[in-house]
């Protein structure tokens, strides 16, 4: 476990460094606001790639992640204006995740376990929803709370967003540690034949991991619109990228069999360094997409280059 | 002028080379199958690498062949350090290979774009520009070769399967290689055929190839090779070169494998566990069982469709091969296909088929799990492994017990075991076959497939034997002999 979190420390306090060298000052990059922002932007980052991390342990990876993030915000921000109370905006959010877990789990059944390809599909059909559905109005101020730079009592030094992020990723982590499902879903990743023969219900079990995954997107899609207080699906491919990064530089691999909880918070984090660090830096967007592609393509080769040095 | 390969039959490329290995070592997922391997091919030399299943002859070969890379020691071709990091680095240094799987047929049929038997040999020439030239010259070489017998421009698919195997062989020797490396080439053939093949071996030792043989029978050694170094356990234990005495010398290191012999076994219940029904027009119908306390073994080369059969029995694949129906105990436990989960430690390997045994309102206990995997990790004595270490840390022999403990664990009837003799050392063998005969008593049922008769032998009660995917004997143990088995 060390070994797989131990990369991306080192690509975080470099990335860090790099940028508090570029960025000097005491209001720029290493001011407390900023930083406590960095951590503010991770929170979708890091609930969404907890999500893109179970598809990958089952194998493959949700091409489609950041579609159904951005649906997610669209559904809350038309709920809201169609006058909906906030406690219900919440648990429909979450319905709304199982329903696109489920069809993604479903299809994926069907089309014989190819995740990659479906998803893809299926993204498309999501992004289209989000675009079709009236995602502009501000937030309520309870959203706008969960994601505040400085939220007001009771939450002293966080935000309700982050307390929450941290809740996922412990939840997250004990239902793989210490549930059947969990243990079931990191041997199809490894071996899905031997799996199959252990008795492991492997589609069932993939089926369950992307309804998880699902309700995961559902959560960061709220929170990422109360922070936005927008919807943009013309940026859910950039937001896929943001999750897959994550994963992967957390040490999730698409082969499988591999569920770094630490790593991707990690990673996480990394991305939103990146993107905050570029943004302040007066960069353009694509300079901070190309950095985090660039990132995660290098991590993917060092990991690549250190299997097969030791596997021959 | 242009100089057609048909013309210069089998003259390398360029100017003849040899290979040398120094010190070189391997590893595969974290396990080391090849470990200090001196040796020494020279250019119009057969040099044969001789040993059991397991003994890392096919891993060396994969090393020359770019298929693996070294992680000690060198390789050297032609006098110069070679690092190949891919089989086409390989090709292009003009080494050319014949894997045993995918076997030549396979791999000259998975080549769906060029549909005649001609343009698969023409892609070994490694041209595109004058690839219609390169058609018609590869045409003229597999007459050249004395392959007349199809027709080089029919599609592939309508060659049987001994054409589709030349094919691809010519496909290798179209490329005009400096070292060929031959991977258990004769398994495939007709006995008729073998013959014919050691001659075109020898006819292109003579043209200066260096060839590297890879087999694990003695008699087709001293066949062709002009040397022969024997492998075990992924070290080469000795070489000689071969004349008359070399049979002697070199029988005791391929002595067939020690396993018990079995004892009478009494049965006071012999539960049906296993029927396989084969009826094919090219065959006579045969039906296969298995009972309760039955050690069944599945004899055969190579490809000859064991594995296909054990997999489709445990429900891991679908098709048409084996032909035939089946019926199976549903609880089906498999050793010695790659069944672990890598990346997993111990416990988690051995106790996943069991694992809802120990939650508690849909939570695991590890303590639980860690106390029963410490209790069937003992029954099969792997005592040098940590519950904690990863599989990937553990030798051939650790990892057919975990696999044993999972069997235990799954409390399975019917359980199948593929080549599990493999890569083990004599007391390991020993062990495992006295396992395998108390398991038998024990009223457990049993398929057994090896490739060597040693290990049928003692321990099966019934013996089939496989040819080309299809049962084609099935008799008592009693009534087979060794020379029988061998393909």
């Amino acid at each position: 476990m060390k070994s797989r979190v131990a990369p991306v420390l080192v690509v975080f306090v470099l990335v860090f460094a790099g940028f508090a060298a570029l960025l000097p000052g005491e209001r720029a990059f290493l001011s407390f606001g900023n930083l406590r922002l960095i951590l503010l932007q991770s929170v979708p980052l890091v609930i969404g790639g907890l999500g893109m991390m179970l598809v990958m342990a089952g194998r493959g990876a949700d091409l489609g992640a950041g579609s159904a993030v951005t649906l997610a915000g669209a559904l809350a921000a038309m709920l809201l204006a169609a006058g909906m109370p906030l406690w219900g905006v919440f648990p429909v959010l979450l319905l709304g995740g199982i329903a696109t877990g489920m069809l993604n789990g479903g299809v994926v059944k069907v089309a014989g376990g190819r995740v990659m390809a479906v998803t893809f599909v299926t993204g498309a059909v999501f992004r289209a929803l989000a675009g079709l559905l009236p995602g502009d109005g501000a937030p309520p101020p309870l959203f706008q709370t969960a994601m505040a730079l400085f939220p007001p009592f009771p939450w002293p030094w966080f935000a309700a967003g982050i307390w929450l992020a941290l809740a996922v990723t412990l939840g997250t982590g004990g239902a793989l540690r210490y549930t059947l499902w969990g243990h079931h879903l990191l041997a199809i990743g490894s071996n899905e034949e031997a799996a199959r023969l252990c008795g492991v219900r492997v589609e069932r079990t993939r089926f369950y991991a992307m309804v998880a995954a699902g309700m995961l997107y559902a959560l960061a899609g709220g929170l990422q619109w109360g922070a936005k207080g927008s919807v943009e699906p013309e940026n859910a491919p950039w937001l896929t990228l943001d999750l897959l990064a994550a994963a992967l530089l957390g040490g999730a691999v698409m082969e499988g069999g591999r569920a770094p909880v630490r790593g991707v918070v990690c990673g996480a984090v990394t991305v939103a360094l990146v993107r905050n660090g570029v943004a302040l830096a007066g960069g353009h967007r694509t300079v901070a997409d190309l950095s985090i592609a660039l990132l995660a393509l290098g991590m993917l080769g060092i990991r690549t280059r250190a299997k097969s040095g030791s596997g021959g | 002028m242009m100089t057609t390969r048909s013309g210069g039959l089998f003259a390398p490329r360029l100017r003849p080379a040899g290979f040398q290995a120094l010190e070189a070592g391997c590893r595969v997922a974290g396990q080391r199958i090849l470990q200090g391997v001196n040796l020494e091919v020279n250019p119009g030399e057969v040099h044969v690498l001789l040993g059991g299943a397991g003994a890392g002859k096919s891993a060396l070969l994969a090393l020359a062949g770019g298929r693996l890379r070294a992680d000690g020691g060198g390789l050297f071709f032609d006098h110069a350090r070679y690092r190949p990091t891919s089989p086409a680095d390989a090709r292009a240094a003009g080494i050319g290979a014949l894997w045993q799987r995918p076997g030549p047929g396979e791999a000259a049929a998975g080549n769906a774009q060029r549909p005649t038997a001609a343009a698969t040999v023409a892609l070994g020439g490694g041209g595109w520009f004058r690839f219609r030239g390169l058609e018609r010259e590869a045409a003229s070489f597999l007459k050249a070769l004395g392959w007349g017998d199809f027709d080089p421009m029919a599609p592939l698919r309508e060659l049987d399967a001994f054409a589709r195997w030349r094919v691809g062989l010519a496909r290798v020797l179209f490329g005009r290689p400096r070292l060929l490396l031959l991977d258990e080439p004769a398994w495939a053939l007709p006995p008729g055929e073998r013959d014919a093949f050691r001659e075109l071996v020898g006819r292109l030792a003579y043209r200066r190839l260096a060839i590297l043989y890879a087999t694990r029978y003695l008699e087709e050694a001293v066949a062709v090779g002009h040397r022969a170094s024997v492998m075990e356990g992924g070290r080469l234990v000795g070489v000689t070169v071969m004349t008359d005495q070399s049979p002697a010398v070199l029988a005791p290191y391929l002595r067939p494998p020690e396993v018990p012999g079995r004892g009478p076994r009494v049965l006071r219940r012999r539960r049906l566990l296993l029927t396989l029904h084969q009826r094919t027009p090219e065959a006579e119908p045969v039906t296969l069982t298995v009972h309760e306390g039955e050690v069944f073994g599945l004899a055969g080369m190579p490809g000859a469709g064991r594995r296909a059969l054990l997999r489709r029995i445990a429900g891991l694949e679908r098709g048409e091969e084996p032909r035939g129906c089946w019926r199976a105990d549903r609880q089906v436990a498999v050793a010695g296909l790659p069944m672990l989960f890598a990346g997993r430690d111990v416990v988690e390997n051995v106790t996943l088929p069991r694992l809802g045994d120990f939650t508690r309102l849909g939570f695991l206990s590890r303590e639980r799990q860690r106390m029963a995997a410490w209790h069937w990790l003992s029954g099969v004595e792997l005592r040098r492994a940590g519950p904690g270490d990863p599989v990937e840390r553990l030798d051939p022999g650790q990892r057919l017990k975990l696999e044993l403990a999972r069997m235990f664990l799954c409390r399975s009837r019917l359980l199948l075991f593929y080549e599990p003799f493999a890569g083990l050392e004599g007391p390991m063998r020993l062990w495992l076959g006295g396992l395998i005969d108390a398991m038998a008593r024990a009223g457990k049922g049993m398929l057994l497939a090896a490739s060597s008769p040693g290990e049928l032998l003692p321990l099966c009660d019934t013996i089939a034997l496989l040819r080309d995917h299809r049962i084609a004997a099935v008799r008592p143990a009693a009534a087979w002999n060794a020379r029988e088995l061998l393909p």
